[in-house]
C-alpha cells in the first residue's frame, strides 16, 4: 500500500508524461470497447431485421441471396414464384399467414415492394415490434403507396404527394411508369431495418404499372387511364418471394422440406434466423478485422506506457538508490514500478470507460438518425469487463519489464548513487 | 561495546585481479564519532558498501551490532540495514516528489523497529519536526517548500534528520559535507554531532576533507588500516 502511494506521488511528479500515457491508454480502451459495442449492437440490430417469420420462400437459388433480396432489398431474384404456387402454399393447412413480395421497380433509388395488407399486419422486427404508421394509413387503392421513414425523410415527401415509379433499379431510368403515378397515403415509423428504405404498394399496383408494357418497355402511343384500370381484376401472374408464419413452429422443418421438394416449381424455403446467421458469418471477417485493429491500438497504448516508464527509469536510478538507502528492499522497488504501470493502465481504463459513455451519449442520437442503428446505453457486460481486465493485466505485465530492470539496478547499484 | 567489528577482511571486485580492501582488524565502539579519511578511489565507498551489506567480502567478516551481515540472506540483510543503519550521502539525497516531512519519515515506512521508536512519544510527523528543529529547520514556510527548492545545506540537514529518525544504532555518512561551504559545513556537523550524542548513535563519517578531523573523537586514515598498496585507480 505504501508503495502504491509512493508510485502515485512519483507519477504526479511526472504528471505531463503520465497524463499523456493515461490518455493514450484511455483512447485505445474507448476504441476497443466502442468497436465491441457497435459490433454487438449491429449484430443485434441485424438479427432484429426480421422476426416472427418462420419461412421465406423464393425461386431456387442460394439461401443468402434469397434473404438479401427479400429482406434487405439487395440484389435481384433469378426467377419468380408463380401465383398458383403461392396460392397453393398460402392455403396450406399448416400455414397461418403469408406475405407476398413483388420486387423489380424503384423510385429514385428506393425499392418498390408490392405486397398486401398482410405485410402491415404480420411483419415483425426486433422480436415483437410491428410496423406502425407515423402518418396516414395502409394502402387501399391500387395507386396508393406507403413510404418507409427514410424514404419520406430523405426525399422530403409528405402525404398525398404523387410519385412515379421507375422500371428497374436505376435512379433516373428512362423507362418510367409515367402513366401510373402513385399517391402517398402513409408513412411508417422508423424501424432501423430495410423497411425504412422501401416504398410499399399493392400487388395490383405493380400489375397496373406494367399494363400495356411489353418486353420491359411501354408500348408507344398507348395511354393508360387509371380509372379504367381500377375496374380490372389485376391478378398477378407471379411474385418474387413470400414470407410465411406457421400455425405451429414444430412443423417448420416439415414444411420447409415440402417446399424444397415441391415438384411443380423449383423453390427454396429458408429459416430467416439461420440465413441471417449465415449472412452475418460472411461479414464476420470485417468484424474480426475491426476487433484486431482495436486490439493493436490497445497494444500501442501499452507499448507507449512501457516506453514512458523505461525512459524514465534511467533518471530515476537515483530515486531508487535513495529508497534503497532508507531501507527499501529490491522487492519494494519492483512493486513500485509494477504498481506504477498498473496505476497507469487502471487510470487509462477508467478514463477510457468514461470517454466511451460520454461519446455514446453524444453519438447515440446521431447514429440512430443517420444509420437507423439504435445503440442502447447499458452497463458494461462481463465481456467488456474481461476486456478491461485484460488491458489492466497487460499493463501490469508490461510493468514487469521495467520492474525487473529496476530490481537489477537496485541490486547492482546498491545505495551508492552514481551520477 | 563494539558496534563494528572487522576481522581479516579481503575484498576484490568480481573482474578485478587484486584486492581493493585488506583489513586485518578494526573496531568501532558505541557512541564513537569516527572520521575515516581517504582520497577518492582508495576504497572508502567499498568499505561503506561492506558495512551496509550491499557487497560481501571474499573472506573475513564484517560484524555490525554483533551480526555478521555477510551471513544474512538478501531480505534479512535489507531488514537489518533498514532497522539499524542510517545513511547520509554526498548530495541529491532526497526524493524530489515528497515533502520535507515525508522525506524524513521515509525510513519508518520500511522499518517497523524505527517506526516504533520514532513514534514512541508522539506521532511520526511530530518526531520529524522535532529532529528538523534541532537541525535548525523550524521555519514552517521553509518546510512547506518542495525539497528541490531547499539549499544544499538545508537538503543535507533534511537527509541527516532522515538518517536519525527512529534512532538507528549506526549512522554512515559518505562525504555529506563536500557540497557545502565552510560555514554550512561547520554548523551541519555540530548539529549532527549533537543529535548523535543525544541518541547515543555511533557515527562513521567518511571524507577526503582532512580539515574536518579535529571535530571527531577518533580519526583513521583508511590507508593506515588497509594493507592493499594503493595503485591509484
Amino acid at each position: 500500500m505504501a508503495m502504491i502511494k509512493l508510485a502515485l506521488r512519483s507519477l504526479w511528479n511526472r504528471k505531463a508524461t503520465a497524463l499523456l500515457t493515461v490518455l493514450a491508454i484511455a483512447v485505445s480502451v474507448t476504441l476497443l470497447l466502442g468497436v465491441e459495442k457497435v459490433r454487438t449492437e449491429a449484430r443485434a440490430s441485424f438479427a432484429n431485421t426480421i422476426s416472427g417469420t418462420d419461412l421465406i420462400v423464393g425461386a431456387r437459388s442460394g439461401s443468402v441471396q434469397l434473404l438479401l433480396y427479400s429482406v434487405f432489398r439487395i440484389g435481384n431474384a433469378t426467377n419468380n414464384v408463380s401465383w398458383e404456387t403461392y396460392q397453393h402454399f398460402a392455403d396450406h393447412k399448416r400455414v397461418k399467414w403469408t406475405i407476398p413480395i413483388a420486387l423489380g421497380d424503384s423510385h429514385r433509388g428506393y425499392r418498390v415492394l408490392g405486397t398486401t395488407e398482410a405485410y402491415f399486419e404480420h411483419y415483425r422486427y426486433a422480436k415483437t415490434h410491428t410496423l406502425n404508421f407515423k402518418q396516414g394509413r395502409a394502402f387501399d387503392d391500387i395507386y396508393d403507396a406507403v413510404l418507409g421513414a427514410d424514404v419520406a425523410e430523405q426525399l422530403g415527401y409528405t402525404l398525398d404527394q404523387k410519385i412515379v415509379m421507375t422500371h428497374g433499379l436505376g435512379s433516373v431510368g428512362i423507362t418510367r411508369h409515367k402513366d401510373s403515378p402513385f399517391r402517398i397515403v402513409g408513412i411508417l415509423e422508423k424501424t432501423g431495418t430495410p423497411v425504412d428504405r422501401t416504398i410499399h404498394v399493392t400487388l395490383q399496383g405493380i400489375e397496373a404499372m406494367h399494363l400495356g408494357w411489353r418486353n420491359g418497355a411501354p408500348i408507344r402511343g398507348l395511354k393508360i387511364d387509371q380509372n379504367q384500370v381500377r375496374q380490372l381484376t389485376l391478378e398477378p401472374k407471379a411474385i418474387t418471394a413470400f414470407m410465411m408464419g406457421l400455425t405451429s413452429k414444430i412443423s417448420t422443418f416439415k414444411l420447409q422440406r415440402e417446399i424444397n421438394t415441391f415438384d411443380q416449381e423449383a423453390l427454396l424455403a429458408i429459416l430467416p434466423g439461420v440465413a441471417l446467421a449465415e449472412l452475418w458469418a460472411l461479414m464476420s471477417v470485417a468484424e474480426q478485422a475491426l476487433l484486431i485493429i482495436s486490439a493493436f491500438v490497445v497494444l500501442t497504448g501499452v507499448i507507449g506506457m512501457l516506453t514512458m516508464i523505461l525512459a524514465s527509469l534511467n533518471e530515476r536510478r537515483r530515486e531508487m538508490a535513495i529508497l534503497r538507502s532508507v531501507g527499501a528492499r529490491p522487492l519494494h522497488i519492483f512493486t513500485l514500478l509494477v504498481s506504477e504501470a498498473g496505476l497507469l493502465a487502471s487510470l487509462g481504463a477508467a478514463l477510457g470507460v468514461a470517454m466511451l459513455y460520454s461519446l455514446l451519449f453524444i453519438a447515440q442520437p446521431i447514429i440512430e438518425s443517420q444509420y437507423g442503428l439504435h445503440i442502447s446505453i447499458s452497463l458494461l457486460n462481463s465481456y467488456d469487463f474481461s476486456l478491461l481486465g485484460i488491458i489492466i493485466g497487460a499493463g501490469f505485465v508490461a510493468g514487469l519489464i521495467p520492474a525487473v530492470r529496476a530490481y537489477r539496478y537496485s541490486l547492482a547499484d546498491g545505495m551508492t548513487i552514481r551520477i | 561495546m563494539t558496534i563494528i567489528d572487522i576481522n581479516q577482511l579481503r575484498f576484490r571486485y568480481p573482474k578485478s585481479s587484486h584486492d581493493i580492501l585488506a583489513i586485518d582488524h578494526f573496531t568501532v565502539g558505541r557512541g564513537e564519532r569516527l572520521f575515516i579519511k581517504g582520497e577518492s578511489g582508495c576504497g572508502k565507498s567499498t568499505l561503506l558498501g561492506l558495512l551496509g551489506g550491499v557487497s560481501t567480502a571474499q573472506s573475513g567478516s564484517v560484524s555490525v551490532l554483533d551480526t555478521d551481515i555477510a551471513k544474512l540472506k538478501g531480505a534479512k540483510r535489507d531488514h537489518f540495514r533498514a532497522n539499524h543503519i542510517g545513511f547520509i550521502f554526498q548530495m541529491f539525497n532526497l526524493i524530489p516528489y515528497l515533502s520535507t516531512i515525508e522525506n524524513v519519515i521515509l525510513p519508518c515506512r520500511f522499518s517497523k523497529q524505527r517506526r516504533q521508536r520514532a513514534s514512541a512519544n508522539h506521532d511520526l510527523a511530530q518526531e520529524a519536526l522535532r529532529l528538523l528543529t534541532h537541525l535548525g529547520l523550524e521555519d514552517p514556510t521553509l518546510l512547506a517548500r518542495p525539497v528541490t527548492e531547499l539549499s544544499m545545506g538545508q537538503q543535507q540537514r533534511v537527509a541527516a534528520a532522515r538518517a536519525l529518525i527512529g534512532s538507528p544504532e549506526l549512522i554512515i555518512a559518505d562525504e555529506p559535507t563536500s557540497s557545502l561551504d565552510a560555514d554550512a559545513r561547520g554548523s551541519f556537523l555540530k548539529l549532527l554531532f549533537d543529535e548523535c550524542q543525544v541518541a547515543g548513535t555511533t557515527l562513521v563519517f567518511v571524507s577526503h576533507d582532512a580539515s574536518l578531523y579535529d571535530l571527531f573523537n577518533r580519526t583513521v586514515a583508511l590507508s593506515d588500516i588497509n594493507h592493499v598498496p594503493q595503485v591509484g585507480r
